[in-house]
């Protein structure tokens, strides 16, 4: 792309929005906002010149002033919960909003800028405070977990700060993550942030990139489903985008304080065998076997230990929030700190939280206006040695399930006991390993924006992104030899033998800097015609930096070591470290956008965007994508012969179209380019072939929509179709050897299509009949979802790697053509014969079974009010999909038992041979279907005398994951562990996952 | 009004002028960081790779899988039973038990990636490296391109200069065959004879590129068969004048002075324990272990302990692998190679070196007990193994690498050589090629040749002149472990043959290995193997 044709495009695109352009006089308008019911005043209500969407907000006494062009007849006054009201633009003026449930006139942020929902052409969804999940709210997408159609929130455990998917309208990318584009105040996050394992068990799970968000900061959450809406974020937008908009000052200075105490537990347990059940089930076992049994009793050390016990707790985690802000007519303020405290439900498992907010802005003249929001993190996360693929001898939830329960936790010499027969002791797991991290982030951005003429705003912002992360792993030396294994050779240099070595204890020591630095031009236009049109106008450039630095190095302790020293300064001597290894990474993205909005007659509203991106990722010459995008949306009811006929049924009824453009570049830096490396030992080696053809992935949607209000605005609704259809898919492919290296990135041919159908209605089932009275909302959402991969040929790529002893080289995913994405493939398992040895079909052929995507999710949310109390209590449904259960694969067989492993109690008493091999069958793949009661909660406002120094006292009870309702054999079918092959993401596996746990929280909510 | 409108242009423009002008900064170059760099478009000395990348790349050659799996699982050396829930790992040992492998296996694209990166950097090194690296860089193509050859039956080639699109173009056997005896000639002709210095075995020498021409020329008839008909080659195909070159170059090697063969059974041990760089005598090439002051990564003899031994030894391993009843019956029982206890080892282990079979024993607080299984009954090998359905005790295990054991640490490390090319190897192609027809110009025959290692091992000298079978079971009691069992089958005609647990002859093509579905689809120069 021709950077010269870029800039010219963009010139004359904007002179021509501005060839009509001339300056009139102006007024002045003053008034006063109040509530019509008890005059009260409304604060932060807008005042805009109908048509536009810029203009003023009332201060805290409910009194605006705005200076208009005199030509402007009327003003549009609106504020959030009332319905809207126009009133003539002259001299002073008293106006009263009458409060209504209709959520038309609610502002929506649509990235670059904000929107009325009865304006908005795309698909966006907005939430806000009130209806978000209560309780213990680890990071903010579980603010919204199971609230919106069509967006699919899947936490992969129970981890404090664990990893998360959120899939918007379905996984449409083969190879690369599907989760969407996170913007926090208008600055994208580069997000990451987090180190990987240290420890020699298997690798842990991946982090939540939004863990560093306070989520009591968060005033909104806007979802842009569509491409109509995305594509402002070009190269980035395929997945969607999480707008995130953290709270402002607003109207008296006001102080809040929220505390909450949650306790919670294991919600589902394993049905494990008892120590007689155990002992019966090895005995019977060898019997059936026809080896002999008469040592079988060594097995027996007559204790009786519960390793769940072990392992899990009640844990308590405390939250306390603190928030003090104003506003008025200059300037607004928030300053906002937060602590947290979370416990795991496992020993040593937790994250400590300590946040600080601060958003500011000012006036400065008339035509001036400074924002800075800055929000600054650090979080202490501790681990638990919880991993995705352990092999034999299972990292700690593995540990848990299989060791022998007739053993002590700790032998006569007050260590750990070890049976030396190679099993791993799970509280040794836990006390024997100290592995934590320390991430901070600040994220900041300062804005100013000039007003060049009433219409035209110029502005300029400049965001930072920083994250720092240190993890320290440690090792104590009195674990036995079952603990420490495999070499370290670090890029081709051994560091001796080092089961020598760890006997002393060893630590690990990590380091990850991340800098992401954005820069943005944004030049906003925004006219009301004559004669009513309006048009909304936006050109702009934005440049970001990306750096990302990774450090690490491995110690071992000096020789004589006996306990576990946890300080990587003082107690590795340099000497008994490796050398530094780690990698940098920095990656630019480039991007010229422009959006145009036009009104005409507030009936029909077209919407037309398009971004230029240039990544630095791409080769010379293919470094720039165009993404287009439109939408239109035709306000029925304006038509004077609709009004006649659907008026008659609808108070609002509106239609959107869109179609859309958008990019993803979701793969490793560096992947167009040939790169050698040396090792410490001098060899060079080259270790990528480059790529100069490569581009981003597109995918291209298209969608239908309607919003409906019936029943005098006691019903809400909307109904939208779309299809999606992604080309270009990223994928490593095997490189046609002798090369450098096995693959390489490149398009694949074919495309991943995604159709569905999402339905969301919010309904005011008993309507209060006075303030206080009796009141009961219902919100319901659903959507359908149907994935498919096309045109693949006869490329198959197999994923979703099978662990256990056994089990080496094992998968059971698939894609492929004409099958939707994460397609489980293996034999179908039939019974077991006389033997007790596994039946399968058709001679254990492979054959293709369901899906791990959901076909359908659901979320049912009541919410009753009377008096004093609200309470509210959300269900949360998702079908048609399955779960590969992975640890039954490697832990629940009869052979287990020959070998001293605990197994679960139908395992002692099922007919299984022991001498059967645990091989991946559809004996483990089950239905995922399952209803959840994920939240409930119940909230009482204290009675606070007028004019007390307290303003307000809220009391809330929640309870979280209180019920499960499903026929999955493992603990929960939610749930997604990391069993990608070769990088080839994988859904739908559980393998000994951090069980999700049951809270119940108290909150206490006061302003002052 | 209109001046106020030109104000009001100028206005936009120039804010439209600092919006998009001042920005447009950035090439969008990607730079890179630390060790990596990017590899210059020309070649010409500059190459990107270096010697030590090459030899770092034979790693792939060593360890339990992959290229060492094909080339012993295939065989009666070695199998990987199923032992109740343990080692079923998808069937990927007993399909190569089996040979019912296919273009699907799991080990086989790893196999092709990781002896066709070592082939692309030794091109690299051959066709734009420095001038003084290129005859041991000739030798390694030669070494690497064997392999492919021997397990694939095609080899294809980049050239250094190529683009990243170019689809490389793929040799024939016999044309890969001619190819590779040029790198030989060239690196016997610009290499340098062995120093006898400790390691010296680690590089490449005129004395390790004769061996391996020796060794091609040993196999010349299986290399030029028909591809349709792998395995219908004769006597006759086995030329007198190769056989001759065999024994010629064998000669040299003899003469260069460095090799012998000891006298006892440990100088067997020699060859393969801790210390074996410095106490052996046979070592033509080798990969540096633990320790070895070499470039790249070392060698980790520890994967052929670990392989076999049971979870509860000293050196605790796995518990896979083990050889067959019909293999291990094939050693007589006073063969040193079978059975010896090591001093320096054995007394602190409780392992012998060789075979293990029968009750287990290892030493705690000094004291040599029993070893338990993890039933807790007494761990007895035992000659009797099913790849299907064997329990903790069942197979004969293997301890041809012995590990160095640290008594006071009761830790181990693994600092012994990996044996590419041994000197007895040597004398047994130079048996074998006397067989065949080749002469010999110093009075030695195969009987002499097999005594030499006969009477090293404790073994009865033979009394009459072997003929080939003898020579090959010989091989087998020499040579276990060392990666050759499935050439000397496929050149012997008996690869096809049933064992102990193959119970059936399998189809002639299995001499060739398929290949690996993801290459044949990323290579449309690459033709599946014949039968596949």
């Amino acid at each position: 792309m021709n950077f010269k044709i870029v800039k010219s495009t963009f010139v004359g695109l904007f002179l021509g929005l501005l060839a009509v352009n001339a300056q009139a006089q102006n007024k002045t308008v003053t008034g006063k906002v109040l509530d019509a019911k008890d005059n009260t005043p409304i604060a932060a209500a807008s005042v805009v010149v109908k048509g536009a969407s810029a203009g003023t907000k009332t201060a805290a006494d409910g009194s605006f002033a705005i200076t208009i062009p005199s030509s402007v007849a009327k003003l549009v006054i609106s504020s959030v919960g009332y319905s809207s009201k126009e009133v003539g633009a002259e001299g002073s003026v008293i106006v009263s909003l009458n409060q209504t449930s209709s959520q038309l006139n609610d502002v929506v942020v649509v990235g670059y800028g904000t929107r009325k929902v009865k304006d908005a052409t795309g698909a966006v969804v907005s939430l806000s405070e009130k209806s978000f999940n209560k309780g213990m709210i680890a990071s903010p997408e579980q603010l919204l977990q199971g609230r919106i159609a069509g967006v699919n929130v899947t936490s992969n455990s129970g981890e404090p700060g664990g990893a998360v998917n959120i899939t918007i309208r379905g996984s449409s990318s083969v190879r690369s993550n599907n989760n969407p584009l996170y913007v926090v105040d208008g600055v994208p996050l580069y997000g990451g942030g987090t180190i990987g394992s240290g420890n020699d068990l298997g690798s842990t799970t991946a982090r939540n990139p939004l863990s560093f968000i306070n989520p009591n900061d968060i005033e909104n959450i806007s979802i842009l489903k569509d491409a109509s809406s995305a594509a402002i974020y070009g190269a980035r937008g395929a997945n969607g985008v999480v707008l995130i908009t953290t709270k402002s000052g607003k109207g008296k200075p006001s102080l809040t304080f929220n505390a909450t105490t949650s306790i919670s537990n294991p919600a589902q347990r394993y049905d494990l065998a008892s120590p007689q059940e155990f002992m019966y089930g090895i005995k019977k076992t060898l019997a059936d076997a026809g080896i002999d049994v008469t040592n079988v009793g060594s097995n027996d050390k007559g204790y009786s230990t519960d390793w769940q016990d072990q392992v899990f707790r009640t844990s308590i985690s405390n939250s306390y929030n603190l928030g003090w802000g104003y506003s008025n007519a200059k300037s607004a303020l928030k300053l906002n700190g937060s602590f947290d405290d979370q416990q795991g439900i496992i020993k040593t498992q937790g994250l400590k939280r300590m946040t600080f907010g601060l958003k500011y802005s000012n006036q400065l003249t008339s035509r001036l206006k400074l924002d800075v929001t800055l929000n600054s993190s650090t979080v202490n996360n501790s681990y638990a040695q919880v991993t995705n693929n352990a092999g034999y001898q299972g990292s700690l939830i593995g540990a848990m399930i299989s060791y022998n329960p007739t053993f002590p936790v700790y032998g006569t010499n007050g260590k750990w006991y070890d049976n030396q027969d190679g099993n791993r002791n799970p509280v040794a797991i836990i006390e024997g390993y100290n592995d934590k991290d320390v991430y901070k982030k600040i994220l900041a951005n300062i804005s100013l924006s000039y007003k060049l003429t009433n219409d035209l705003t110029y502005k300029l912002i400049y965001g930072v992104e920083n994250g720092s992360s240190t993890r320290n792993t440690f090792v104590d030396p009195n674990l036995g030899s079952a603990y420490s294994q495999g070499n370290i050779n670090i890029r081709g240099k051994d560091y001796g033998g080092v089961s020598t070595l760890f006997s002393h204890g060893r630590a690990a020591h990590q380091l990850l800097d991340q800098n992401s630095a954005v820069i943005e031009h944004t030049l906003n236009y925004d006219k009301t015609f004559k004669n009513g049109n309006s048009l909304q106008a936006l050109a702009a450039f934005s440049y970001q930096k990306t750096n990302d630095n990774y450090r690490a190095q491995q110690a071992w302790g000096p020789i004589g070591t006996t306990k576990m020293y946890t300080s990587w300064e003082k107690d590795y001597p340099v000497g008994n470290r490796t050398d530094v290894y780690g990698d940098s990474t920095q990656v630019e993205l480039q991007s010229y956008f422009s959006r145009v909005n036009y009104t005409i007659k507030d009936k029909y509203i077209f919407s037309a965007l398009a971004r230029i991106d240039g990544s630095s990722k791409f080769s010379k010459g293919n470094k720039y994508g165009t993404f287009p995008a439109f939408g239109f949306k035709w306000r029925a009811l304006e038509e004077r012969f609709a009004q006649k006929t659907l008026g008659k049924i609808f108070s609002n009824f509106d239609v959107r179209l869109n179609y859309g453009m958008t990019g993803n570049q979701e793969f490793p830096a560096y992947s167009s380019l040939a790169l050698q490396q040396e090792s410490f030992t001098g060899s060079i080696n080259v270790i990528t072939n480059s790529n100069p053809n490569l581009k981003w992935e597109t995918t291209t949607s298209t969608g239908a929509g309607i919003d409906f209000t019936l029943f005098n605005g006691r019903l809400n609704g909307t109904v939208d179709y779309f299809n999606k259809s992604t080309k270009d898919l990223l994928f490593l492919i095997s490189y046609p050897q002798p090369a450098a290296s096995a693959d390489r990135w490149v398009n694949l041919p074919g495309t991943v299509e995604n159709t569905g159908w999402e339905f969301s209605l919010d309904y005011q089932l008993v309507r209060p009949a006075y303030r206080g009275a009796f009141g009961w909302d219902v919100a319901y959402n659903m959507s359908f979802l149907k994935n498919n991969v096309k045109g693949f040929g006869s490329t198959v790529v197999n994923t979703g790697e099978v662990s256990g002893q056994g089990l080496s080289g094992a998968y059971a995913q698939t894609i492929r053509d004409g099958y939707p994405l994460f397609t489980f493939i293996m034999p179908t398992f039939l019974r077991f014969d006389a033997y007790g040895n596994a039946v399968y079909a058709n001679g254990a052929k492979d054959e293709l079974q369901g899906s791990a995507l959901p076909t359908f999710n659901a979320g049912l949310t009541n919410t009753f009010s009377y008096k004093k109390l609200s309470a509210s209590v959300f269900f949360n449904a998702v079908n048609g999909f399955y779960v590969y259960n992975n640890t039954a694969n490697a832990l629940f067989l009869k052979g287990s038992l020959k070998t001293a492993h605990n197994v679960t109690k139908e395992i002692v008493n099922n007919i299984e041979n022991s001498i059967n091999p645990g091989s991946v069958s559809s004996r483990f793949l089950e239905k995922g279907d399952y209803i959840r009661l994920a939240n409930a909660s119940l909230s009482y406002a204290v009675d606070v005398k007028k004019g007390s120094f307290i303003k307000g006292l809220n009391l809330t009870l929640s309870g979280q994951n209180l019920a499960l309702f499903t026929n999955y054999t493992g603990l929960d079918p939610e749930v997604n562990v990391d069993k990608s092959i070769n990088g080839v993401p994988s859904r739908g596996f559980d393998y000994t996952a951090t069980p999700r746990a049951k809270t119940i929280t108290f909150g206490i909510n006061a302003r002052f | 009004m209109k001046n106020n409108f030109i104000k009001q242009t100028a206005l936009y423009v120039a804010a439209i002028a600092v919006t998009i002008g001042t920005a447009s900064c950035s090439k969008l170059d990607e730079k890179v960081f630390g060790s990596k760099s990017i590899v210059a478009e020309t070649g010409g000395g500059n190459s990107s790779a270096n010697l030590e990348s090459v030899y770092e790349a034979t790693n792939a050659l060593i360890g339990q899988g992959n290229f060492f799996a094909f080339q012993e699982h295939s065989t009666d050396e070695l199998l990987g039973p199923t032992r109740g829930t343990d080692w079923d790992d998808f069937g990927t040992w007993r399909k190569i038990h089996l040979h019912a492998w296919d273009g699907a296996h799991n080990q086989l694209y790893d196999t092709w990636n990781g002896i066709n990166s070592g082939l692309f950097k030794a091109t690299l090194l051959v066709e734009a490296g420095a001038p003084g690296d290129k005859p041991a860089a000739q030798f390694l193509r030669a070494f690497i391109a064997t392999q492919v050859m021997d397990l694939f039956g095609q080899v294809p080639y980049r050239a250094a200069a190529d683009g990243p699109d170019v689809i490389p173009a793929v040799k024939t056997r016999a044309e890969a065959f001619d190819w590779i005896m040029g790198d030989l000639d060239a690196a016997i002709a610009g290499l340098p004879s062995n120093s006898g210095n400790i390691g010296a075995s680690r590089y490449a020498t005129k004395e390790a590129a004769q061996f391996l021409k020796a060794r091609l020329l040993l196999n010349k008839a299986v290399y030029k068969a028909d591809p349709q008909n792998p395995t219908a080659f004769g006597e006759a195909d086995f030329s007198a004048a190769d056989m001759s070159t065999v024994i010629e170059l064998v000669d040299d090697i003899t003469n260069s002075g460095r090799f012998s063969i000891g006298t006892d059974p440990a100088s067997y041990w020699n060859n393969f324990k801790w210390d074996n760089f410095e106490t052996s005598t046979e070592l033509i090439y080798t990969r540096g272990g633990e320790g070895a002051t070499q470039a790249g990564g070392n060698a980790g003899t520890n994967w052929y302990t670990g392989m076999g031994t049971h979870y509860n030894q000293t050196f605790s391993g796995w518990n896979g692998f083990t050889t067959t009843a019909d293999f291990y019956n094939s050693f007589h029982e006073e063969d040193g190679r079978r059975q010896s206890d090591i001093n320096g080892f054995t007394e602190l282990t409780g392992f012998n070196a060789g075979f293990l079979a029968g009750q287990q024993y290892k030493y705690v607080g000094g004291n040599r007990v029993q070893v338990k299984d993890r039933s807790g009954s007494p761990l007895i090998f035992t000659p009797d193994v099913s790849l299907f359905y064997s329990t903790e005790a069942k197979g004969i295990r293997t301890m041809k690498y012995p590990l160095k054991y640290d008594p006071v640490t009761l830790s181990n490390s693994q600092p012994n050589d990996f044996v590419f090319f041994r000197y007895a190897d040597a004398l047994l192609m130079q048996a074998e090629a006397i067989l065949r027809g080749g002469t010999d110009h110093h009075g030695e025959t195969p009987m002499t040749i097999l005594n030499q290692l006969r009477v090293r091992s404790g073994v009865e000298p033979l009394t009459a002149e072997p003929d080939l079978a003898e020579i090959l079971a010989e091989r087998g009691r020499e040579l276990y472990l060392e990666g050759v069992r499935r050439d000397d089958l496929i050149r012997f005609g008996k690869f096809n043959d049933p064992v102990n647990e193959r119970s059936t002859k399998s189809e002639a093509f299995k001499v060739v290995l398929p290949i690996p579905n993801q290459a044949v689809s990323s290579n449309p120069n690459l033709k599946q193997n014949f039968g596949y």
